[in-house]
This record gives C-alpha cells, sequence and structure tokens, in this order.
C-alpha cells in the first residue's frame, strides 16, 4: 500500500542506525583489531599481524579452548538429559499444574543468576551442607572440598542453563498432539515406539534449541568457573576477561573472540540445517 | 446365522466420579457396517476409545473373536481406528504414514512399499506417496488416514466422526466411498456420529446411544419406522412426540395430513411456516396446548398463518414409543434439540 | 489417555533440587554466625548491614536506572524497527533484522570484548553511557522478535478495516495496531528488565571505575570473601521476585 510506504523509512530509520553504529561496526572492528598488534605500553598498534591467532595454536590456549568446549558439551549434555524429560513431561500436565511448574521454574530463572550460584557455594562449601549431609549418613567422614572442582562448575552450569532447556522443550511438547501418539499406539506401536517414533520426532526441534540456548552460553559464563571452581578452571572466557582487563592485550583478546565468535555460528547453522529454520529469531 | 466378531459385556466407566457409560453390551457382527449414532456428550467416543484400548473400562469385558482383550495394549490389539482429526503424522510423507503400522511390525521393506501403493490406489490417492500431509486437503487427509489404518488389515475398524470435518458434498461423496471400501474389503466398521442421515445411509445396523446407554440397537429400517423410546423417535425420525391418554406417540412430519383427509380429526391453528431444506414445514398448536410439526413437499401450502384447520394422522404412522421425556433432562436433549434446530 | 505417576515422581524431585541452594541463602540470611557452616541463632543483623550498606543502595539505583533507561531506547527501537520490516520486506531488511538479533546470539563475553574495545577506540568514557548502549543492544532483540511475532500472526484485514472506516493512518496505528501489539511489548519489556538487571559479564567490561551495577557488586564482593549480607540481599530479592511474579500470575488468571 502506498500509504504505508511513506513512513516505513522512518520507522527504520532507527535499529538501521543503531544495529549499524553499534553492532555491524564494533564485530567489524573487533575482526579488525585480531589482526592487528599490541602496542608497547597502552592501547593498538595499526599494524597488520597474524600473531594473534598464532598464539592461540599456543598449547597452553589451544588447552583453554578444548577445556571451554568439553565443559560446555558436558554441561549441555547434563542439560538436555535433565531438562528434556522435565519439560516434556511438564507439557502433558493439565493447565492447573502446568501453570504452577511454569511459576516454580520462574522464580528462580528471574532471581539473579550470581545469587543462585551462591547458593550452591553453602552446599559445596567444606564442612558445608552437603558435608554435613553426607558426613551425618556415615558416607564420608573427611570434607569432600567439592568447592572450586569442576563437579561443582558442571552443577552450576546446569542450574544455570536448564530452565532455557525445559523452557524449549516444554513449548515444543505442548504442541505435541496427543491423537498422534494414539494413533501410533493403535497402529501397533509400543509405549516406548511410539514415543521415539512420533513424540521424540515432533518435539526434537525444541530439544536442538535448547541444546543451542545452552551450548552457545556457556562458553562464555566465565562468572561461573570463577565463582564455583577458583581460578583451577581456566576458560576462554575468563583468558579473554583477563586479557582485556589485566592483560591489556586487546587484539589477542579480539582473536580470541573471533574464533568463539565462528564457532558460535557454525552451531548456529548447523542447528539450521537440521531443522529447517528459516528465521534466527525462532530460536529464541 | 450372523458372526459375532466383536462382544462387548456391562461396559461401565466414569471420569472424575462422572458415569459416561453405565453398563453397556453390544454385540457386533462380522463384515458389518454398525454406526453408533448419539449427540455430543453422550458417551460415543469413550466406547470407541475402549474398544480400541486408549482408555480402559472400569467394569466389563472387551472380547474380540472370542478372546478378552479387554486390559490388552493398544498397540496389541489388530483393531484400527481413524482418528476425528485424521492424526497424520506431520513429519512423515503420506507413504511414510500409511506404512508405519507395517514398519512397526517388521515387515520386510519392499512389501511395505507394495501394500502402500496398493491401498493408495485404493483410496484414489495413487502418487500421492511422496506429498507431506500438510499439503493435503481436508478431503485427502480423510482418504491417507483410511489407508494408514486399513493397510493393517484390522479386524475391527473404529471411525470417530470421520467426515465431520468435511463440507457437505465432500462429505456425501466420502459416505458412498467408505460404504464401498467396506463392502469391498469386508471389514467390520464401527462408525461413530451424531449424524442421523449419515447413519442410515450408511450403516447395515444403527445402535442409538444416549447419556450411556444404549436407547435402541437395530436396522436402519428399524430404527426409523419402530423406534422403541420417544429419544430414538425424535433423534432419529424428527418426529412429533405427542401424548394421548396417557400413552406416547411418535408422529414422523411428513406423516401429519392437513385439511380435508378423513384422518383428521385434530383441530389445530396454524402459528408458523417457514421453508427450509428443500421442505415446507408448518408448526401447529393443537387444543390442548401441544404443538405438532407438519412438512411437506413443495414452495407453500394453501392455508394462513393464525387460520385454524383440522390434521391427523393414519393409525400406523402413530408408533407407540415408551416416553423417556426428551426435553426431560438436560445435556443430551438440549443439544439434540439445538442441533435439529440446525438441520431443519 | 491413562497416566502415569512418575513423570510428576520425577519434575517434583528436579523441582525440588533447584530450591535447595535457594532455600539455604535464606535460611543462611538469618544466621547470626558469619561462618555459614555453623548456627549461631536468629538474628536480622545482615539485614541491619544490608540496608547500611550505602554502596549496594547505589548500585541498586544505577543498576534500575541502567534497565529502565535501555528498556525504553529497545522498546522505541525495536518496535518501530518491526513496524517497518514488517511493512516492507527486502533482504537488506532481512540483514539487518539478523544483525540485530546477533547480541542475543553469540555469548555474551564477546559483545562485552567487543564493546570495551570500541568505546576505548571511540575515546567514549566509561560509565552510564556506555552501560546503557551496551545494554539497549542486547534488549532490543527481545522486544523486536515479540512484536514481530505478533505482527506476523496479526490479520492485515484489521488495519484496511480501520482506514476503510476513515481513520488516519496514525490513527490506525494508535487505534488498532498499538493496542494489538501492547502486549508483546510488556512481555518483551520484561525479558529485557530481567537481563539488563541481571547482567554481570557485558556490564564488567563496559562499566567505568565510578559506577556500579548491583549485579557487578554482587559478583566482586562474592569473589572477594564469604559476606553473609549476600544471603540477605538474595533472600530481599527473591521475595521481590516471587511478589511480582505472583502479582503476574493471579492478573493472568484473572483475565482468562
Amino acid at each position: 500500500m502506498n500509504k504505508k510506504k511513506d513512513n516505513h523509512w522512518m520507522l527504520l530509520a532507527p535499529i538501521y542506525l543503531f544495529t549499524i553504529l553499534f553492532v555491524a561496526l564494533p564485530i567489524l572492528y573487533m575482526f579488525l583489531l585480531s589482526f592487528l598488534s599490541r602496542a608497547q605500553v597502552w592501547g593498538v598498534d595499526f599494524t597488520f599481524t597474524l600473531d594473534n591467532y598464532k598464539k592461540i595454536l599456543e598449547p597452553l590456549y589451544l588447552d583453554t579452548f578444548v577445556q571451554s568446549l568439553k565443559l560446555a558439551l558436558v554441561s549441555t549434555v547434563l542439560v538436555a538429559l535433565i531438562g528434556y524429560p522435565y519439560g516434556f513431561f511438564m507439557a502433558r500436565m493439565n493447565d492447573r499444574w502446568k501453570k504452577r511448574m511454569m511459576l516454580l521454574i520462574m522464580i528462580p530463572f528471574w532471581t539473579s543468576g550470581l545469587i543462585r550460584l551462591y547458593g550452591w557455594i553453602i552446599v559445596f562449601r567444606s564442612n558445608g551442607v552437603l558435608d554435613k549431609i553426607l558426613q551425618g549418613m556415615g558416607l564420608t567422614e573427611e570434607p569432600l572440598k567439592l568447592l572450586y572442582s569442576y563437579p561443582a562448575v558442571v552443577v552450576g552450569m546446569i542450574y544455570v542453563l536448564l530452565p532455557f532447556m525445559i523452557l524449549s522443550v516444554y513449548s515444543s511438547a505442548e504442541k505435541l498432539d496427543d491423537t498422534l501418539v494414539e494413533a501410533a499406539r493403535d497402529l501397533g506401536a509400543s509405549p516406548f515406539k511410539a514415543f521415539w517414533t512420533v513424540s521424540f520426532k515432533l518435539t526434537l526441534p525444541g530439544l536442538l534449541s535448547g541444546v543451542v540456548l545452552s551450548f552457545i552460553p556457556s562458553m562464555g559464563l566465565f562468572f561461573i568457573a570463577d565463582i564455583l571452581g577458583g581460578n583451577k578452571i581456566v576458560l576462554v572466557g575468563s583468558v579473554i576477561q583477563e586479557q582485556v582487563t589485566k592483560g591489556r592485550n586487546q587484539p589477542f583478546a579480539a582473536a580470541l573472540s573471533a574464533v568463539l565468535m565462528i564457532l558460535t555460528s557454525l552451531m548456529i547453522r548447523l542447528y539450521r540445517k537440521i531443522t529447517g529454520t528459516a528465521k534466527l529469531e525462532n530460536i529464541v | 446365522m450372523s458372526d459375532v466378531i466383536l462382544q462387548l459385556n456391562h461396559i461401565k466407566k466414569s471420569f472424575g466420579g462422572f458415569p459416561v457409560l453405565k453398563g453397556l453390551d453390544l454385540k457386533v457382527n462380522r463384515a458389518e457396517f454398525l454406526t453408533l449414532l448419539g449427540a455430543s456428550g453422550c458417551g460415543k467416543t469413550t466406547l470407541l476409545r475402549i474398544i480400541a484400548g486408549l482408555e480402559d473400562p472400569d467394569e466389563g469385558q472387551v472380547v474380540l473373536e472370542g478372546q478378552d482383550i479387554t486390559t490388552m495394549e493398544p498397540n496389541k490389539r489388530n483393531v484400527n481406528t481413524i482418528f476425528q482429526n485424521y492424526a497424520l503424522f506431520p513429519h512423515m510423507s503420506v507413504a511414510e504414514n500409511v506404512g508405519y503400522g507395517l514398519k512397526i511390525r517388521k515387515v520386510p521393506r519392499a512389501e511395505i512399499k507394495d501394500k502402500v501403493e496398493k491401498m493408495l490406489y485404493l483410496v484414489q490417492m495413487e502418487g500421492k506417496g511422496g506429498a507431506s500431509p500438510n499439503q493435503l486437503s481436508g478431503g485427502q487427509k480423510q482418504r491417507v488416514a483410511i489407508a494408514r489404518a486399513l493397510v493393517n488389515e484390522p479386524k475391527v475398524l473404529l471411525l470417530d466422526e470421520p467426515l465431520g470435518a468435511l463440507d457437505l458434498k465432500l462429505r456425501q461423496h466420502m459416505q458412498l466411498e467408505l460404504k464401498r471400501l467396506q463392502k469391498q474389503l469386508g471389514i467390520t466398521f464401527i462408525y461413530i456420529t451424531h449424524d442421523q442421515e449419515e447413519a442410515i445411509n450408511m450403516s447395515d445396523r444403527i445402535a442409538v446411544m444416549r447419556n450411556g446407554i444404549l436407547e435402541q440397537v437395530g436396522t436402519p429400517n428399524e430404527v426409523y419406522y419402530h423406534p422403541r423410546t420417544s429419544f430414538v423417535a425424535d433423534f432419529v425420525g424428527n418426529a412429533n412426540i405427542l401424548k394421548f391418554h396417557g400413552e406416547t406417540f411418535a408422529v414422523r412430519t411428513e406423516n401429519v395430513l392437513m385439511n380435508g383427509e378423513e384422518a383428521c380429526v385434530h383441530p389445530a391453528k396454524v402459528l408458523e411456516k417457514s421453508f427450509a431444506g428443500g421442505q415446507l414445514r408448518i408448526l401447529f398448536l393443537l387444543e390442548d396446548g401441544q404443538q405438532v410439526v407438519a412438512s411437506r413437499s413443495g414452495l407453500d401450502a394453501d392455508m394462513a398463518e393464525g387460520s385454524s384447520v383440522n390434521i391427523g394422522w393414519l393409525d400406523e404412522h402413530a408408533v407407540k414409543v415408551l416416553d423417556e421425556g426428551i426435553y426431560g433432562d438436560f445435556g443430551t436433549s438440549g443439544e439434540v434439540t439445538e442441533r435439529q434446530a440446525a438441520h431443519e | 489417555m491413562k497416566t502415569k505417576k512418575w513423570p510428576f515422581v520425577y519434575v517434583g524431585v528436579i523441582t525440588a533440587i533447584t530450591y535447595i541452594p535457594i532455600l539455604l541463602t535464606v535460611v543462611y540470611s538469618f544466621n547470626e554466625s558469619k561462618i555459614s557452616s555453623v548456627w549461631g541463632g536468629f538474628s536480622l543483623k545482615w539485614y541491619v548491614e544490608l540496608f547500611r550498606d550505602r554502596d549496594i543502595g547505589e548500585a541498586l539505583a544505577n543498576s534500575l536506572i541502567l534497565a529502565v533507561s535501555s528498556c525504553i531506547l529497545a522498546v522505541v527501537i525495536g518496535t518501530t524497527g518491526a513496524l517497518g520490516m514488517h511493512r516492507k520486506k527486502s533482504r537488506i531488511n532481512d540483514g539487518v533484522a539478523y544483525l540485530s538479533m546477533l547480541p542475543i546470539m553469540i555469548p555474551e563475553i564477546i559483545l562485552g570484548m567487543v564493546f570495551l574495545s570500541v568505546f576505548s577506540f571511540m575515546g567514549l568514557p566509561f560509565g552510564m553511557v556506555t552501560l546503557v548502549i551496551a545494554h539497549t543492544t542486547f534488549c532490543i532483540p527481545y522486544i523486536y522478535s515479540m512484536v514481530k511475532a505478533r505482527l506476523a500472526g496479526m490479520d492485515p484485514a484489521l488495519e484496511e478495516a480501520a482506514l476503510d472506516l476513515g481513520a488516519s493512518p496514525v490513527r490506525v496505528f494508535f487505534d488498532v495496531t498499538l493496542p494489538l501489539i501492547l502486549p508483546a511489548i510488556l512481555s518483551g519489556c520484561v525479558l529485557a528488565f530481567a537481563m539488563s538487571f541481571d547482567d554481570v559479564v557485558i556490564s564488567i567490561f563496559v562499566t567505568g571505575p565510578t559506577v556500579n551495577t548491583l549485579p557487578v557488586k554482587i559478583y566482586t564482593k562474592m569473589k572477594t570473601g564469604v559476606t553473609p549480607e549476600i544471603n540477605a540481599l538474595a533472600t530481599v530479592m527473591l521475595a521481590a521476585t516471587i511478589f511480582i511474579l505472583f502479582v503476574a500470575h493471579l492478573l493472568g488468571r484473572r483475565k482468562s
């Protein structure tokens, strides 16, 4: 319609301006930065170099990358294993219970992530609640020293990421038509077979978007490793933060970010290929 | 002698304390087309789900070919269902949908392909095997659902208002086609509908259901011409239910005579005339306050609203029925009258 | 279908586990002792300390100002953007839409790093301005995507009907379009607000030496050592969250 055409540029101007100025150009700058070198004292030297990328290949940093990916992978798999049945079962409850469970999930979800992690410190600390319980049951004698350990970090990761998984599985499981499962049963499928061939296949997009929603942030959640892992577990996120704040080596941090970003976009690509999602927004 | 394939013995089922089926008995013969006719909420879908194994009855037995299958899992029963909304798997192609039951039974792939093709041909969907269910029209989805069930050669096929979502023309066409398939394959069909025309057109026998029990089971002729109760007379035959001398009679609208004929012994007033569904309907008020509807083909009759006439009917057209107070209880009867109003 | 019990048990157990650390935080906020493994009796002293702590109050105020201003900016940019893109589809628009969604698609740490380097390159002083810019970028996607989805589900005949009935395009917007997309804007806002109010990673990178947000303050406190004050703060924030969610729940129920 002509009348609508008149003002659509005015409507688009803010988002164009803002996105180009504060998203597109900064990201371009980051890529550019990753090919520059660090100035002797302060700031950036505008000379082209590949050193930053070579540095990533040094065992110390390569190891960090592998560790981060491993932690992200372990956390994501566990989150999927715990969250999928949760979201699936929740979608099968009646409306009343659905609303109640949603509220119960949302309360921790809306509460500050940091504060929720703080509770786990109380649980895991030496002679903390978990130690007390285990000792009380006679299962352990010495404190387990769980705080600042790998398992504590994994628990923290699961804890922060679980709601994303549950909600994304739930939203696709809720659309699942019960009569499809009944039809499968009617056509001779056992309960497991009906679940596998119909329910699971139809809720797979929810599971996959849950996986993407967990995996991507998990590579950058350095504060979880910081708080629950002490400085024993070093992740890419921590290295980037350190290089920027303490090391003052922006170009190297940019190179690390660039690699992380490429890994992320590969993940999203893969996800879109599997689910055939045409639009990125659908993931969110 | 007819050969019983499915027997329901005193089936009871309630949901949250509310009884839906109240001790229902039914025998279904081999290769017969049996229709469960009733208004929504009468329990017919629950009964179907019990036969399919999707619900367990609280009491009673389901016996298929002499074997008690009451507690048998739905996947173990040789009974298939056509669901109301077709329940086609959206993530599978038409051919995969139709072949699903065979694949579950580990039928060799080549055989599945062969059977699926034959079945698609039978339901006039040949060449559509690669399509996705989302691309199909309502009638086509219907055919795929039928093919998907029939390819498993079930002993009994259950159909839950399968034509409800289709428009009138397509519905009439599909009625004929279903009947043709049933005769051709010789499979027992148990068909659910709330549409009495559909029931009369297709069935070998009709079981009229109301409030969790069967009111009458019989051939379309029996149910139409010899209704056992006032409910059946009204629901199946659109009859006037009239009370004289403490007895209840059903007189179908087309059998009401007007003016001049010998049987016209009841003085009445013309209340209203209307033309609907190819028929002229005239509403009379008898002197004792009962209302009578007469129907005639043609556009108009030679009488004005408000005029007084004599009406009547032949003795053989007034069928004595058990009075069940069809308008007496809420729920079913309310829906019945509403539905009929929509129909007429 | 026949229902089974064990799914309920599973959901119940997992939910209970997720509440353990939260409940412990609440319990220990009333602990007299400074050491969390020892119960020193009931006390409100950490709450007293919390309310006396000026830094925390200031950080809370900063966080609120930051979240509100980012949300307002994001509503304007995200809503107009969604309307514009809905009216005219083009490849460039799709590209810009993709870019505007990026901030919530990539790990936060990258965004933080990007902003830090760009702002220092541009010579912008780190503080509230840089915080608002950074937060607005990741608030826009929530509002944009919600409004876009609502517009896509909206019957175009509604706007045309209003035009047909003689309303000017501006009136059409205020009488028809806006009321219909308002719920989407609001739910986008709620999400965006929560994300901004809770953000640590990006804020750490773009905040200046003089401005602290609440999560950044908590983070530094948590890193430097055990402060039971955080338990008290957590309990207060939890109570506020529950209160808000409960009101929303009740309102939602009344509506339906």
